[in-house]
């Protein structure tokens, strides 16, 4: 297998937003993990040297909460751009990485969302929905790692 | 003037609006800037043993990840009636000092400078850190970001998590630094320092060497005039995790200061009638309303008001540089808004140099970390200067430290005032004959970027960041247009 890093982001006492901390809970020890609160250049430094990384999110695209989808960043990344006011978005990191470690970023990256239903309740429990989706997302991470 | 009425919005999707009336002839009569900040985390708290709360509220916002975590520590420290450790306290700070390089960085490069270096009115694709770096070199990028990398590595090192720091404990923290950790932290500060210093020059290469840059630096169009808030040591200097609270009128006068709980005899809140936030205000000056100029009752908080407040940095280098900004303005208070961003980068290099003074105390390994707890006290109150300004945490306990109440001050909330004004002036003089386009929308969000707002991004979920959206309405309150700097 080839050196594999899988980064949860988000926050865990907003309900569904923890969805990405909640996969990784289930991905310790098999695979090099890591969790951010927010997408910003920290996790260029955490992907960096990997083969390949996979980044779990939350995501709110309008499909049915639950749905898990599959993003290539380098293919989706459009004209994202961040004159936010605070945080830079995971397309921009990206493309960060690959424009200044061009050498050292992973070769491969993809982004699973799961599409989310309430990320506005402090809740530290995943909505229903959301949280049937977490065994399809880790499937889907053993499946592309070739973890048993 | 059209009475104008508007109502409180829903969460509108977690974004920031600002919304602007014109006249009838197209110029501004108007403006509000409406953000719904999230304020769950204080009934969420409610309940909590004092000393998990550091822990919890350290997960507000990804990006201030240190501020609220250190504020409540302190609180936890008065509420079990102790101090941290000498050994302690300077862990502490080195870890909040390596949380300013890192988000000073952040934003500087990945917000402020791109406007100057790419463009005032370049296009938002190539306004922000991609462009950046294509015009300063991807060499120059990489070693931005690695430098900037140290800064995070000693925040983990001390912190206990990269997400978000666990390591606090009230009366001190919960590791002790060894020799070997001490040296690295001495290098990585290196690291930092230079980080710092060219920082600074790529500011005054960039914005100080071009005339419009210095005209609209110097000028009136960003120009916010309030009273101030900040923090100090014993002699006046600028310090961020701890130090006593002062505020100064718009002309540099002290008016007041403050410690802990005395914040309540001096910061009340107004009521909107159009925005779940509260403005707050200066309480003896009494509610004046969204003025600036000398008797408004509206104060600022922030890197820049920092600066006006203290008389200087307690390192060399940073001194130096605080020297150059004043003479550059004229003197003291500094009400030219763009000057955050040169504060920012000051206070990065300030940061840098004390981590290294603090780090060179070999003393720094003791295993004496953690101070003994006494009764608890019921109430504890922490104030730090989080990287955009003050932050205030106020706890009440049970007998057994379980959080009964729980109030958080946060510095976007102390800027409202300034930030209304700042984005008024903005499109005061921006808009003009109903004429409104992109590039005035760039011209109107750098009047509040200095400002660093944190709308409570609790949440985060893609595209990852928090939208800020303008609508313009004409003379009849008919929206025709609406701008925004998000896909939906």
């Amino acid at each position: 297998m080839k050196r594999a890093i899988v980064v949860g982001i988000g926050n865990p006492n907003f309900r569904d937003d923890g969805v990405g901390f909640k996969v990784i809970e289930n991905l310790k020890g098999l695979v090099d993990t890591v969790c951010f609160l927010n997408t910003d250049l920290k996790v260029i430094d955490a992907i960096l040297n990997y083969d390949i990384a996979i980044i779990v999110d939350g995501i709110k695209i309008g499909t049915e909460p639950g749905t898990v989808i599959e993003i290539d960043p380098v293919k989706s990344w459009k004209n994202v751009y961040a004159s936010g006011t605070h945080s830079i978005n995971i397309f921009e990191v990206i493309r960060v990485g690959y424009q200044v470690f061009p050498e050292e970023m992973p070769k491969k990256i993809k982004i699973i969302g799961v599409e989310v239903e309430d990320v506005d309740t402090l809740d530290k429990e995943c909505s229903p929905k959301v949280k049937e989706a977490i065994p399809k997302v880790i499937l889907k991470i053993k499946e592309i790692l070739k973890l048993s | 003037m059209q009475k104008i009425e508007l109502n409180p919005m829903t969460r509108l999707e977690g974004h920031g609006k600002i919304s602007i009336f014109l006249d009838d002839k197209g110029d501004v009569d108007n403006v509000f800037f409406q953000a719904v900040e999230f304020m769950g985390y204080e009934k969420f708290l409610i309940g909590m043993p004092i000393e998990e709360v550091p822990r919890t509220v350290s997960t507000i916002c990804g990006v201030c990840r240190a501020v609220h975590f250190m504020a409540a520590l302190k609180a936890a420290d008065e509420i079990y009636g102790t101090n941290p450790t000498p050994t302690a306290q300077k862990l502490r700070e080195i870890l909040f000092l390596a949380h300013y390089i890192e988000d000073h960085t952040e934003i500087l490069y990945a917000m402020g400078l791109p406007d100057f270096v790419c463009g005032l009115t370049a296009s938002p694709e190539e306004r922000n850190l991609i462009g950046l770096i294509r015009k300063v070199g991807v060499d120059i990028g990489k070693d931005v970001l690695k430098k900037r990398f140290a800064a995070v590595r000693i925040f983990e090192m001390l912190g206990g998590k990269p997400s978000h720091p666990v390591a606090g404990l009230p009366g001190g923290w919960s590791k002790r630094l060894t020799e070997e950790e001490r040296k690295e932290i001495l290098r990585l500060a290196d690291e930092c320092i230079e980080l710092g210093k060219f920082t600074l020059k790529i500011f005054k290469e960039v914005i100080l060497n071009n005339p419009q840059y210095v005209e609209l630096m110097k000028g009136d169009v960003y120009k916010v005039i309030t009273n101030y808030l900040g923090t100090v040591d014993e002699e006046g200097k600028i310090v961020y995790y701890d130090g006593v609270q002062v505020f100064i009128d718009t002309e540099g006068n002290e008016i007041g200061r403050f410690r802990g709980k005395e914040y309540l005899d001096w910061i009340s809140e107004r009521t909107l009638e159009w925005s779940y936030i509260k403005a707050p205000y200066i309480k003896k000056f009494g509610w004046k309303g969204f003025v600036d100029g000398k008797e408004t009752s509206l104060y600022s908080v922030g890197p820049l008001a920092r600066l006006n407040i203290g008389n200087g940095y307690d390192t060399p280098l940073a001194q130096e540089a605080y020297e150059e900004i004043v003479e550059f303005f004229g003197g003291k208070p500094i009400h030219n808004t763009l000057a955050y961003h040169w504060v920012r980068a000051i206070e990065l290099l300030h940061a840098a140099e004390r981590i290294k003074k603090i780090a060179s105390d070999e003393s720094i390994t003791d295993g004496n970390v953690r101070q003994e707890l006494g009764k608890v006290s019921g109430e504890g109150v922490g104030i730090v200067e989080a990287p955009r300004g003050t932050l205030i945490h106020h706890y009440k306990t049970d007998e057994n430290g379980i959080v009964t109440d729980a109030n958080l001050i946060v510095a976007t909330t102390h800027n409202k005032g300034a930030i209304n004004i700042a984005i008024k002036k903005a499109a005061e003089n921006f808009i003009k004959k109903g004429k409104i386009n992109e590039e005035i929308l760039n011209l109107v969000e750098i009047a509040y970027r200095p400002y660093d707002l944190c709308l409570a991004c609790a949440t985060h979920t893609l595209p990852g960041r928090l939208p800020i959206q303008i609508d313009i309405y004409n003379k009849d309150k008919e929206l025709i247009k609406s701008l925004r700097n998000f896909e939906n």
